[in-house]
């Protein structure tokens, strides 16, 4: 099948299947995800690792308007009136998961360093299909406030937490085989660098955006000015090893701090958005590899475990200590489950920087993630409905920013 | 701070800094990481490449596996001459010859049933037999071989002696053209080990298509291209060529100097006969002028036509002229059972042995060379070479008959002195 027909057949089916999991009360997302895993090689094989590899550019489209979408939330009125609240509360769900996690794989018998590089990567909630979620049940109130928040946050924290483990690591594993200063120089720099370089690039592109966008009038223009942008930052972020999910929430961050007409780029995005989405989690289900289920293992198992009791446990606990309602304090765990993109990509990272551990680490993972792929969201969507948040049917919205 | 957020100076010292962030960095990033695999990810990655390499050879193996059991049952043990053969026609089976005459029937296993195959076409000039089978015989479809590029995969089919399927594959180098005793043969350029193949094995392409079978060609196995083989089997047969296909024998108009030779102008010369056929069988040589036949003058070559009759003698009586001497022969013209000698371990003893041709001499100019039998000199036999001397004195002026024998064709040249 060519790359053409493959995008017909993942609009289509991604259609089709959220219409079929409406039925389920399931989210939209999910059955994406699942026509998705259908698809892909690892099932049906009629959407090919080639043709997941062609359709990629979509993803990163759509992977990096999202983020975008997310920097919004660092909008400083936002951030002074929840913001001190939302850190401590990712600090806390996050330490607690990485915690849960890392005495789990200590005790199974990892070495200390996969256990820690699990721990780090078991902070990470996936953005994109919580966004989803928030935006089909058209949420609106304290809890969907602390979801949008925590995500945002979330990522900084376990992009800079694997970032200090991985520096630890290599610190330990070389030391004594260079000189003091290149040793510290060698293990911190990539933090150091993914965190400043990404915010500044990402501040870069939105200065350059906001900017732009006051000269620009049309709606076909905002969105050939947003598409090239977003596009622009990711591509670069690629070619100079920053993180383009920072540099993303970054650009998102600025543009919302800087532009009036803001608030009007998302809504025109609005109307154009969902087929990228459709296309970013057909594909994101695509390549999960179903096959790897049957190596999850004892580790695999605790690993989803532990993450899953640190989430609840930290979001309950966290909420509870920052002071939020009852029913926040039920329900945030629920929503904190989903896991994919950054920690398929930190697994990446680890195939570079520690080909030595990266078969454990990858075997727990990406077993994970097809389980939380497919929990996750319906997690999410359970905590929006329980929360009374959900608004579905009040009122249509097409974007998860409008 | 929130207040300055629209404050162009607090941008541009913002946007500054950004940018001597982005440049410092990128100036001063360590070596950086190397983009290819690790190492347990190479090592993953060429294990699993061995393994899909393994799996691919395995399955081409099974493929080649499977087109020969697709191609099974037009593919024939014939059980007399223990020869494979080919059903490339309906009711029609091609193999190898052998040397000397092939049997006038044959049997072979068709599916589950023994059927009788009748032989429709073999001489001793020919490298192929055609044999006919019963109707229902499964056939194997021609394919031309100029469909298919160079390198293409072949797969050559044949029976064992007892009657299992064997194959083994090459590829496809191209045609030539080869001259096969009598006759062109457009031969398959291979690297399939044909002598290791039984003769009469089927050539065939990856989806079935016959495009070759293997003959013996004057001991030397060659893959005849199946369509062209197939013109060549079913063009029309001269007259001469029909009585070298029943009889093994060759006869023309005698030249001047044959008559003066021989001291006869009328009649037929016979010029050629081949081991253990019907003519060899009732004494015939070369050199012998047919003067009748069955008591009607011969003076031409159809004069021999009621040798070919359908419905004809059984036993003709041939009036031959030899050493100057009226003889009479006795023909048959069917074959007998008896009279089918297997193609097999064919061994002529009569005669001498030619060891070694001299440059220039009356041996060359006769067209002999080693290994050959020297079977006749001015119509007479030498067993020792003090017959031949004598034979050599027995000459008619300055020229000599000479009849020799190679791979079970005997053949007489008149050779002159002077020449």
């Amino acid at each position: 099948m060519n790359e053409l027909s493959s995008l017909g057949l993942i609009l289509l089916l991604a259609l089709l299947s959220g219409h079929l999991v409406q039925v389920l009360r399931i989210p939209e997302v999910t059955g994406y995800i699942l026509a998705g895993m259908a698809l892909g090689p690892s099932v049906l094989g009629w959407v090919s690792h080639e043709n997941v590899q062609a359709l990629e550019a979509l993803s990163e489209v759509a992977l990096g308007l999202i983020l975008f979408s997310i920097g919004s939330v660092f909008e400083i009125s936002l951030v002074r009136r929840i913001g001190r609240k939302i850190v401590r509360l990712t600090m806390i769900e996050s330490a607690l998961a990485a915690g849960l996690v890392l005495i789990s794989m200590l005790l199974v018998g990892m070495q200390w360093q996969v256990a820690l590089l699990l721990a780090a990567v078991s902070i990470a909630t996936a953005p994109a299909s919580t966004l989803m979620v928030i935006r089909e049940c058209n949420a609106q109130g304290p809890l969907s406030d602390a979801l949008l928040g925590i995500i945002a946050v979330n990522n900084i924290v376990c992009l800079i937490t694997y970032l200090s483990c991985a520096a630890i690591v290599n610190l330990i594993g070389s030391w004594g085989q260079q000189g003091l200063g290149e040793t510290i120089f060698l293990a911190g720099f990539p933090l150091v660098w993914q965190l400043a370089g990404s915010i500044a690039l990402g501040f870069l592109t939105g200065l350059m955006l906001a900017g732009w966008a006051r000269q620009v009038t049309e709606t076909g223009e905002m969105l050939i000015l947003l598409a090239g942008s977003i596009l622009l930052c990711v591509g670069v972020a690629r070619i100079a090893d920053l993180s383009p999910l920072i540099a993303s929430l970054a650009v998102g961050a600025t543009m919302v701090n800087l532009s009036r007409r803001s608030r009007r780029l998302f809504k025109t995005l609005a109307r154009t958005d969902p087929p990228f989405y459709a296309i970013f989690f057909v594909l994101a289900g695509a390549e999960l590899d179903t096959s790897r289920l049957a190596t999850i293992g004892v580790a695999g198992v605790l690993y989803v475990v532990a993450r899953g009791s640190g989430k609840f446990l930290g979001a309950w606990l966290g909420s509870r200590r920052v002071g939020m309602e009852s029913r926040v304090q039920k329900y945030l765990g629920f929503g904190l489950l989903t896991q994919a993109g950054l920690a398929v990509g930190l697994v990446m990272t680890v195939s570079r920087q520690f080909p030595e551990y990266y078969g454990t680490i990858s075997t727990v993972v990406l077993s994970a993630i097809v389980i939380y792929e497919v929990i996750g969201p319906i997690g999410t969507k359970f905590a929006i409905v329980r929360s009374g948040e959900a608004r579905m049917g009040r009122e249509t919205t097409q974007s998860i920013w409008a | 701070m929130p207040a300055r957020t629209n404050d162009p100076k607090y941008l541009a010292i913002l946007a500054l800094a950004s940018l001597a962030i982005l440049v410092v960095g990128a100036l001063s990033r360590p070596g950086g990481q190397p983009e290819t695999s690790p190492a347990s990810v190479t090592a993953e990655l060429l294990s699993l490449e061995r393994i899909s390499q393994r799996r691919e050879v395995e399955s081409i193996a099974d493929f080649f596996s499977y087109v020969a059991s697709q191609v099974e049952e037009s593919v024939v043990l014939l059980s007399a001459t223990r020869h494979s053969g080919v059903v490339w026609q309906a009711g029609e089976v091609v193999t190898s010859a052998g040397l000397g005459p092939f049997p006038p029937r044959d049997r072979t296993a068709l599916g589950s049933q023994e059927v009788e195959l009748t032989t429709l076409a073999a001489a001793p000039d020919l490298p192929y037999v055609l044999l006919q089978a019963p109707l229902e015989a499964i056939v194997s479809a021609r394919t031309p071989v100029r469909l298919y590029g160079q390198g293409s995969w072949l797969l050559a089919v044949w029976r064992s002696r007892d009657g299992s399927l064997r194959y083994s594959h090459g590829n496809l180098f191209g045609i030539t053209t080869r001259r096969c005793g009598e006759i062109e043969l457009d031969e398959v350029q291979t690297n399939l080990d044909l002598g290791a193949v039984q003769p009469g094995a089927g050539v065939f392409s990856l989806d079935g298509g016959l495009v070759a079978v293997v003959l013996d060609c004057a001991g030397t196995p060659v893959a005849a291209e199946a369509g062209a083989l197939e013109l060549q089997a079913h063009s029309e047969r001269t007259l001469e060529d029909q009585l070298i296909e029943r009889y093994g024998m060759r006869a023309g108009q005698a030249d001047e100097a044959e008559q003066r030779f021989f001291g006869r102008e009328e009649g037929v010369l016979i010029r050629e006969l081949w081991w253990g056929y019907r003519a060899h069988q009732a004494g015939l040589m070369p050199g012998d002028f047919v003067l009748a036949l069955d008591g009607a003058p011969v003076n031409a070559v159809a004069d021999l036509r009621a040798l070919l009759l359908p419905i004809s003698r059984e036993i003709h009586d041939l009036s031959v002229w030899r050493a100057k001497r009226r003889r009479t022969f006795r023909l048959l013209s069917r074959a007998t059972t008896e009279a089918a000698v297997s193609t097999h371990g064919f061994v002529s003893k009569e005669g001498l042995r030619v060891e070694s041709v001299i440059r220039g001499s009356l041996a060359e100019r006769a067209g002999a060379s080693p290994g050959d039998r020297l079977l006749a000199v001015n119509q007479e036999t030498p067993e020792s070479f003090t017959d031949l001397d004598a034979a050599l004195r027995q000459g008619q002026g300055d020229a000599t008959y000479v009849a020799l024998e190679r791979r079970g064709r005997i053949w007489g040249t008149l050779v002159q002195a002077n020449e």
